[in-house]
């Protein structure tokens, strides 16, 4: 018979490399005498929207037409380094290196009167002797934890969600089937609300996944699952309707307030359903991921 | 290695008698994998897509004949089918993904005959026939036959369709795989039943990926005549299969598991079956 459940599970999630590791991000912006804007950063996109979000950053901050910027990044002769894109900290930390080349630009830019194009504002800079071109930097202040006293700043800034889950469990097969997933996270102010949605919906995806079927084979230290077709990750017919909500509280450090969001999108996702499933038969899954034989020997356990 | 595309039936049967080593390219789904992985070498490769004797579905008086080369979304999408046969058009649905059911073929499947393959528990059930045709013979085997005593396929054959008798049988599939599509069959059974004023009058029942072939479970399909449907969902049917999984996989590390799994899979394929209505 098939048994409904829900969970929940919610998570804080530091972002940044943190405990006082160098964490530096680096971007240039540059006003060339053909009256255009080059951002140069070194944000790898891997999906995740990392440009868009950077193109937005300086479009905002220089308040100048979109079509007039144009970002240059991942030729590493030509940019200097924004480290890399993982700890959730591209939008954060990067995204401040942008903003700081953008609002030094914008500054020299604001020193010269005119009211005619970027092509003659050039050539009333280079003639000023102002800087065409302005260094981006963010380093982000986090500290050792002293493990005396406990006391320190391991990261800046912090992440917030919850994730429901809503779960099927067949108790006779051990089968699970989302039925529906909702998420709330605070990553503050959403740069891009589009791509930050396909953030959510795919560390969800990642996150069911990761609670009901991957899972590496292992004999004698050799992987016996080295294919997709046999180490299973969730297709589009096993996943549910996602809803998604962002809470969007400023944080104060953050370019225009926003957080990291990656990784924290699948955190919640996988005890969210162990904890439905156990709403839904009363069986508590100890071991990922909850395959229908971990599912239906636990229930044949707890029945005897 | 040679390759050829005959447009006709006769074409390939002489094809199979020349060469020596070949391989009939039906669907391809796992023909191409096992030489890209250098699992097989054939000589001679026949692709028999081109020939459309192959790919159709008729209705005569007593039986419908499938073509060996009837991809599964035929199967899925066939009138015949869906009048007919629900367990085919079930376990069609549910195999591969869209790309794989528009490439493989209901005589691959059963060519290749994969312990967790996923139209023949169906088939079995339905009592189905092969009809294998070679130069001079042609051969009517039931297909449950064919798997009990491995009198497989010989070189010089071919699977031109697959007869099944067209009685009013009620029939149901269910799969449990790791996923909801592109996933191999843990357990699949498959029904068949012939009801009158709710009393059995014929019981089929067969198991997939709990053995090296597909089997029936000829205990139960005996005690289940003449009983009410309700009969079904009571104990005894579920222990008779319990025992059936244990004696065939005894000693795999699944054996705990699917012992158990049967159950669900066994009763949510009578439920498809519509018997219970």
């Amino acid at each position: 018979m098939k048994r409904k459940g829900i969970g929940y599970a919610s998570i804080f999630y530091g972002t940044g490399y943190g405990n006082g590791f160098p964490d530096e991000s680096r971007a240039t912006a540059e006003l060339t005498k053909e009256g255009q804007i080059i951002i140069s950063v070194g944000v790898s996109e891997v999906g995740q929207g990392g440009l868009s979000v950077m193109e937005q950053i300086a479009v905002e901050t220089l308040k100048i037409k979109k079509d007039l910027i144009k970002l240059q990044y991942n030729n590493t002769s030509k940019m200097r380094d924004s480290g890399t894109a993982a700890a959730s900290r591209q939008t954060y930390n990067t995204g401040n290196a942008v903003l700081d080349a953008c609002r030094k630009l914008k500054d020299n830019m604001n020193k010269v009167k005119t009211n005619k194009n970027l092509e003659n504002l050039y050539v009333q800079m280079k003639d000023c002797n102002i800087d065409t071109k302005t260094e981006g930097y963010f380093k982000a202040t986090t500290s050792e934890v002293d493990l005396e006293t406990g006391q320190g700043a391991p990261y800046w800034p912090y992440t917030f969600g919850v994730q429901k889950a809503t779960v099927e469990v067949d108790d006779e097969t051990g089968k699970v089937d989302i039925i529906e997933v909702t998420s709330a996270f605070d990553a503050g102010k959403i740069v891009n609300p589009i791509t930050a949605q396909g953030q959510i919906i795919g560390g969800s995806t990642m996150g069911i996944g990761y609670a009901i079927m991957e899972e590496v084979n292992l004999n004698q230290g050799d992987i016996q699952n080295k294919n997709f077709s046999d180490y299973i990750i969730p297709t589009s017919k096993d996943i549910p309707k996602y809803h998604t909500y962002f809470i969007e509280d400023v944080e104060e450090t953050g370019p225009y307030g926003a957080k990291g969001l990656g990784e924290p999108a699948m955190l919640p996702m996988a005890p969210a359903i162990i904890n439905a499933i156990y709403d839904a038969i009363g069986v508590r899954i100890y071991e990922y991921p909850a395959t229908c034989d971990r599912i239906l020997l636990a229930i044949k356990n707890k029945n005897k | 290695m040679d390759f050829y595309q005959p447009l006709c039936i006769n074409e390939v049967k002489d094809l199979l008698v020349q060469s020596k080593f070949n391989k009939l390219l039906a669907g391809g789904t796992d023909l191409v994998l096992d030489i890209k992985r250098g699992k097989i070498n054939p000589e001679v490769i026949i692709d028999i897509n081109r020939i459309e004797a192959l790919k159709d579905i008729r209705e005569d008086h007593h039986e419908i004949s499938i073509g060996s080369m009837v991809c599964f979304s035929q199967l899925k999408d066939n009138s015949l089918m869906n009048q007919y046969f629900h367990s085919i058009v079930l376990s069609a649905s549910h195999m591969g993904s869209p790309q794989i059911r528009n490439m493989a073929t209901i005589g691959g499947n059963i060519i290749n005959k994969a312990s967790a393959a996923d139209i023949i528990p169906c088939l079995i059930s339905l009592n189905a026939v092969l009809v294998l045709e070679s130069k001079d013979s042609i051969r009517y085997i039931n297909l449950e036959t064919y798997f009990q005593n491995e009198d497989w396929i010989r070189k010089d054959e071919i699977l031109t369709k697959i007869i099944i008798s067209k009685k009013n049988v009620l029939s149901g599939y269910n799969k449990l795989g790791k996923r909801n599509s592109l996933a191999i069959a843990r357990i699949n059974v498959a029904v068949s039943f012939m009801i009158e004023d709710k009393i059995i009058k014929h019981m089929s029942i067969c198991l997939g990926a709990v053995g090296r072939y597909p089997f029936r479970v000829k205990e139960l399909e005996e005690k289940a005549i003449g009983k009410t449907v309700d009969y079904l969902f009571s104990e005894e049917p579920l222990e008779i299969l319990e025992q059936q999984v244990y004696k065939s996989i005894k000693g795999r590390s699944s054996m705990p598991f699917k012992k158990e799994a049967i159950k669900g899979v066994y009763k949510n394929a009578v439920m498809s079956s519509g018997v219970m209505k």
